[in-house]
């Protein structure tokens, strides 16, 4: 008998048990709850995201030229440069930016006056 | 068929009337797979449609869908397998179980048969557990088991006959 033959006859034979566990399948599949499932709802890949959402951030860090950061760095750097000159302009301001240096370099070689340090 | 000749766009209305059609299917399968783990069942079947979204594109038609997604959920069940060596010792003691619960087989109500049929049948070798569940729970043809399973048709023959006839030594055993 060949194998096909063998089968359909042992599937002929066991219809009540395949009776019984079709019945049994559809019962636990009418017991299941299905949870809400929508992957369309949720964007996936870059440009998906992108256009869901436009990110104004990504996109103004790419507009924005090495010219322009260049220019901002330089204006960055004359401000910095400008304040202590401002500072140095009276006789006071020399004297209190004097004074601190040396501080400043009491405090890098170790020989700290204490007195100084009071005085501070 | 002509797979061409059907081809249609997998929409997300579509989607939606596939996941309501078979969404039961195949966490049922999956908790039959899994050794009737709910919560891991229902992360399988998420992760089947998610993915089936994912794969939208390799999408052809209704009518071959069940084919596709069984392939899919089968795929899932092998690598969830590679990763839980707990399911061998859930067999174990599914097993145990039964050997224990088999005397009073002939007395026990339909509802206690079938709990002790789905229990025999998670006895089962996984090869053959896996055809068997295919062609009599999920209802597939010997030839859409085979490429599911990616096997041949001779293999799923042989494999559902000495499954069935597992199956109805245990029961004959217990008459």
């Amino acid at each position: 008998m060949k194998k096909s033959d063998k089968l359909t006859c042992l599937e002929a034979e066991s219809k009540e048990l395949l009776q019984l566990l079709h019945e049994q399948t559809a019962e636990e599949n009418e017991s299941l709850t299905l949870r809400e499932c929508r992957p369309y709802a949720q964007s996936s890949t870059a440009e998906e995201v992108a256009e869901v959402h436009p990110a104004p951030f990504v996109s103004s860090r790419r507009r924005m030229s090495p010219l322009w950061m260049a220019a901002a760095l330089l204006v960055g750097v004359v401000i910095g440069l400008s304040i202590p000159r401002s500072v140095t302009s009276g006789r006071e301001g020399t004297a209190l930016l004097t004074d601190s240096a040396t501080h400043c370099r009491s405090l890098a070689t170790g020989d700290v006056n204490t007195s100084l340090l009071v005085s501070l | 068929m002509n797979a061409d000749s059907t081809t249609t766009r997998l929409t997300a209305e579509k989607f939606d009337e596939l996941y309501r059609t078979y969404g039961r299917r195949a966490q049922g399968f999956f908790l039959r797979m899994t050794g009737y783990d709910r919560p891991l069942a229902e992360d399988l079947t998420q992760e089947l449609f998610a993915r089936i979204w994912e794969h939208c594109s390799e999408y052809r038609s209704a009518d071959s869908f069940a084919t596709w997604m069984y392939a899919i959920a089968y795929n899932l069940c092998k690598n969830e397998y590679r990763h839980r060596i707990v399911v061998e010792t859930y067999v174990q003691e599914a097993r145990s179980a039964f050997s224990e619960a088999a005397p009073f087989f002939d007395t026990l109500e339909r509802d206690e048969q079938k709990r002790l049929l789905a229990q025999a049948v998670q006895n089962l070798p996984v090869g053959q557990r896996e055809v068997f569940m295919l062609r009599y729970d999920e209802e597939l043809s010997i030839e859409q088991v085979a490429v599911v399973c990616g096997i041949p048709v001779g293999t799923v023959k042989s494999r559902l006959f000495t499954a069935l006839q597992a199956l109805r030594k245990q029961f004959k055993q217990n008459e």
